[in-house]
């Protein structure tokens, strides 16, 4: 009898959910033992009626739910996925803590997630319709996650999640997503190629069969792994109505760390985030201060910014006035005192330095 | 009897001489008109019977017949109607018809007799410069009396005017001059009036330094109608042979109304929701479209991405060659079209993409279906691609007002007159006008120039074409500097306005 067969066979029992599936994993975490089950033993979990009983016993015994189940496993064989079952080798162990976790886990990828390897697991989500500041800063910090040897989580919905994704591939680190369908269905399809990517060098989990389309209603579900997996969460810009915030509540239920990224008072996709801040969320400046609030990193030393070696003096004083927060040319110019076609050189030469960015709004922003 | 009057057609910009013969023989009583007439033509019979009889003279009642030579160009327009009533009276006997080998007519008849104006009246009176004195409806004779061939042009308000000028009792009077209010009056918007927007401020000087095309991306508000308002006043004036050419084009669109020749140059702001003809020129009569009544002026299209795809890609054969062709069922026709382009565009559907405070509602596949209706080629043809910031009102107040477009237009002239001692030799005017043989002989580049644009392609993934636009801005620049070698500078701030691509889209998502 396969492992995961027991729990896909008991979840297709009636009155059986996620709930009661926790209950029951948690009361007998190995499969073998759980099929074995005598109504007696099955009555003494937490939670469980008498028709609970029944119908897990009748479910054994249902050739289709059977069928289903053993149906689902070989489709995701054939398209080439690996089965994380609860309770055996390989399931992530800091996932299985987790209130309600995933009887099954489908995984495509290398990343080996079973006892954690060491490294930080961290997970940056947030809005799919963020502001040009947003997207940078997930970006950045994914990139700088992944410098500094972390695993970055999200979930590869539009905006932030995809921002972080990239940043963590732009620097050549691992990071992993977690699908609402099927882990063999690229959802959105625009981000086809960073799918791939990784599914090349990192990881695609999801817990839904193979095939399954992406729903909105499995969404928040999705989130409890992606905060399941992490050790800690970084949010960075969520509206008062985000999805993002229930990964943040699913974070707190899971006594992760949870981390918020200062934006603006003014915006609306800060209003989100205030009450995290006020019940205890850490402050998310750079990745190496977050590591290190987490536990992982000793307290880093000298600047903030990196400057790069060979800049003329206007170029310096270009980069010095600019902080961390975004600059239209013209306004440097203004503020500078400079003219626009210094600026404008300075801004080129930077760029070609790695010093700053172009955003897709005409707006530079400081790397480093 | 036969009898010829001259007239002219119309093709495209120039005016065609047309010998309008007409013959008036015993038999039954008709009236047709031959020689490639179509329908608006062959309608005179109408106007021309009842314009006669109404001023008095008795209409033949025998058969008459008239051709319109050469009978090989198709022949539009009511502007026939007085050469045919002339030559319907002068067969009829009103006048001896010597007189008519003085002259070329051309007017549309109203059924009393009276006179309305036509279309193309420059044209026609540069096609009679030095020979038929040139008789037009008065306000049509205003418009013609504007250039140096005016003295050849009499206005006539009446049929009847004319006819007793033919028959010598009575002289027609040269047109009224030109009402000089409409020739000189200043441009209601000037540079000043710009407030921040320092970048934009200084793409527009060297678009209007090299005759470079401009791409404006910013969120709704920042001013670029405004900004593209602004670009004609900044440009050198246009000299006697270019104020000619764009008021002989206004001429035939029938726009010129009587005034005189146009000194400024033109703007005009098609909708997006403008067709092909109207931008590009044709219906019926053929009328020039947008591009043409533009040129050497400032074609604005604004939201650029809501015009009508096939419209945009239709804009690129003219923007290369400067004219505009276009085949019609019975002949190929020309108008110049040598405009400055502007273009704006929001940044996305919603327009606030990258805002700081207003959230962007637009889904990334929405951005970039957005993004790629400004294809490649036509993006192409952009120098200068420039993102605008948006303004807030504090901004607005608290920022100085700029240089005026006096100051500003000082600079360029001196720019492009650099420009037209290098490129004079070549028949050209402006940097903008250069192909790639012409870039790679002037707009060398500098000592460690090299790397840079090496860098460029790399991280910026300008293509071969971006190159060639980066040099030739970085030869304007380096003209308004006053330098006779492009700098490592030039090119530096050249790269600024590389473009503004679907990059960003594909690489945020």
């Amino acid at each position: 009898m396969e492992s995961a067969l027991v729990w896909l066979i008991y979840q297709r029992a009636p009155g059986v959910g996620r709930r009661r599936m926790a209950e029951l994993m948690r009361t007998y975490p190995n499969p073998e033992e759980a099929w074995r089950l005598g109504a007696a033993e099955l009555a003494a979990v937490r939670g469980f009626r008498p028709e609970t009983v029944q119908a897990l016993l009748a479910v054994r015994k249902s050739a289709e739910a059977r069928r289903e189940a053993e149906r689902e496993l070989e489709r995701a064989r054939r398209a080439g996925l690996r089965v994380l079952c609860y309770g055996t080798q390989g399931y992530p162990r800091r996932l299985a803590e987790i209130p309600l976790p995933p009887p099954v886990l489908y995984q495509y990828g290398p990343w080996e997630p079973g006892d954690g390897d060491g490294r930080p697991v961290v997970a940056v989500v947030g809005t799919r319709r963020p502001t040009a500041y947003g997207l940078a800063v997930a970006e950045q910090l994914g990139r700088e996650l992944a410098q500094l040897g972390a695993v970055v989580v999200s979930g590869m919905a539009r905006g932030i999640d995809t921002a972080a994704h990239r940043g963590a591939l732009s620097a050549g680190g691992t990071t992993v997503a977690v699908l609402g369908g099927g882990a063999d269905v690229c959802y959105p399809q625009e981000s086809a190629a960073l799918y791939r990517k990784m599914r090349e060098s990192g990881a695609i989990f999801s817990e839904q069969p193979p095939g399954t389309a992406p729903r909105p209603e499995n969404f928040p579900e999705r989130n409890r792994i992606i905060s399941g997996l992490s050790h800690g969460v970084i949010l960075v810009e969520a509206g008062e109505r985000s999805g993002t915030l229930i990964t943040a509540a699913h974070a707190t239920e899971q006594d992760r760390d949870l981390f918020v990224v200062p934006g603006p008072i003014t915006s609306p996709l800060s209003r989100g985030l205030y009450r995290f801040v006020r019940d205890g969320a850490g402050l998310a400046v750079n990745a190496a201060q977050v590591l290190e609030d987490m536990g992982f990193l000793p307290a880093a030393e000298g600047p903030l910014h990196f400057t790069p070696r060979g800049l003329t003096e206007l170029e310096q004083r270009v980069l010095g006035w600019m902080g961390s927060a975004p600059w239209w040319p013209g306004d440097l110019a203004e503020t500078s005192g400079l003219s626009v076609p210094e600026v404008q050189a300075c801004l080129t030469m930077l760029e070609i330095r790695s010093a700053v960015r172009r955003l897709p709004d005409g707006q530079y922003i400081r790397i480093g | 009897m036969f009898v010829r009057v001259w007239s002219f057609a119309l093709q495209g910009i120039e005016a065609l001489p047309v010998a309008v013969e007409v013959d008036v023989s015993p038999g039954i009583p008709s009236f047709d008109i031959v020689g490639l007439p179509d329908a608006s033509v062959r309608e005179a019979r109408e106007r021309v019977r009842a314009a006669i009889r109404n001023g008095g003279w008795p209409f033949p009642l025998q058969r008459i017949t008239v051709n319109l030579a050469p009978a090989h160009t198709r022949k539009e327009g009511a502007g026939f109607d007085l050469a045919i009533a002339l030559g319907v009276l002068a067969a009829a006997g009103a006048f001896d018809s010597a007189a008519l080998e003085e002259i070329a007519v051309a007017g549309e008849l109203a059924l009393d007799g009276g006179l309305r104006p036509v279309r193309g009246a420059l044209a026609m009176a540069l096609a009679a410069e030095g020979g038929r004195r040139l008789v037009l409806p008065a306000e049509s004779a205003r418009e013609a009396a504007a250039c140096s061939a005016g003295t050849n042009v009499l206005a006539a308000p009446h049929l009847a005017d004319l006819i007793a000028h033919l028959r010598g009792e009575r002289r027609l009077e040269a047109p009224d001059p030109v009402r000089p209010a409409e020739a000189a009056s200043a441009a209601d918007v000037d540079l000043a009036l710009v407030r921040g927007q320092l970048v934009a401020r200084r793409a527009l000087e060297v678009a209007a330094a090299g005759g470079h095309n401009v791409l404006m991306v910013g969120p709704p508000g920042a001013g670029k109608s405004l900004l593209a308002r602004c670009l004609p006043t900044i440009m050198p004036p246009l000299d006697d042979a270019e104020s000619l050419e764009v008021s002989r084009i206004y001429s035939v669109a029938g726009e010129l109304a009587g005034s005189g020749l146009i000194r400024r140059r033109p703007f005009r702001a098609p909708h997006h929701s403008t067709s092909r003809a109207a931008l590009l020129g044709g219906g019926n009569p053929l009328k020039p479209g947008e591009i043409t009544l533009a040129h050497r002026g400032v074609l604005f299209l604004d939201e650029m991405p809501e015009f009508r795809r096939d419209v945009l890609e239709a804009l690129r054969q003219p923007l290369e060659d400067g004219v505009v062709r276009l085949a019609r069922a019975h002949s190929h026709l020309t108008f110049p079209a040598r405009p400055t382009l502007v273009a704006a565009a929001n940044p996305c559907p919603c327009g606030y993409l990258g805002d700081p405070l207003h959230p962007c509602t637009c889904t990334a596949s929405a951005v970039h279906l957005y993004r790629s209706r400004l294809s490649g080629p036509l993006r192409d043809r952009f120098d200068l691609q420039l993102y605008l910031q948006p303004v807030t009102y504090s901004e607005y107040q608290a920022s100085t007002a700029g240089e005026s477009s006096a100051a500003v237009a000082e600079r360029v002239l001196q720019a492009r007159e650099r420009q037209r001692r290098r490129l004079a030799p070549f028949g050209l005017s402006s940097n903008a006008e250069m192909g790639p043989a012409l870039i790679r002989r002037f707009c060398r580049i500098p000592p460690g120039g090299e790397s840079l644009m090496r860098e460029a392609i790399d991280r910026f993934g300008l293509t071969l074409r971006g190159h060639d636009r980066v040099l030739r801005v970085a030869r304007t620049l380096a003209d308004l500097d006053g330098s006779d070698a492009i700098l490592v500078r030039h090119l530096a701030e050249a790269l600024q306005y590389r473009g503004v691509g679907s990059e960003p889209v594909k690489r945020w998502a």
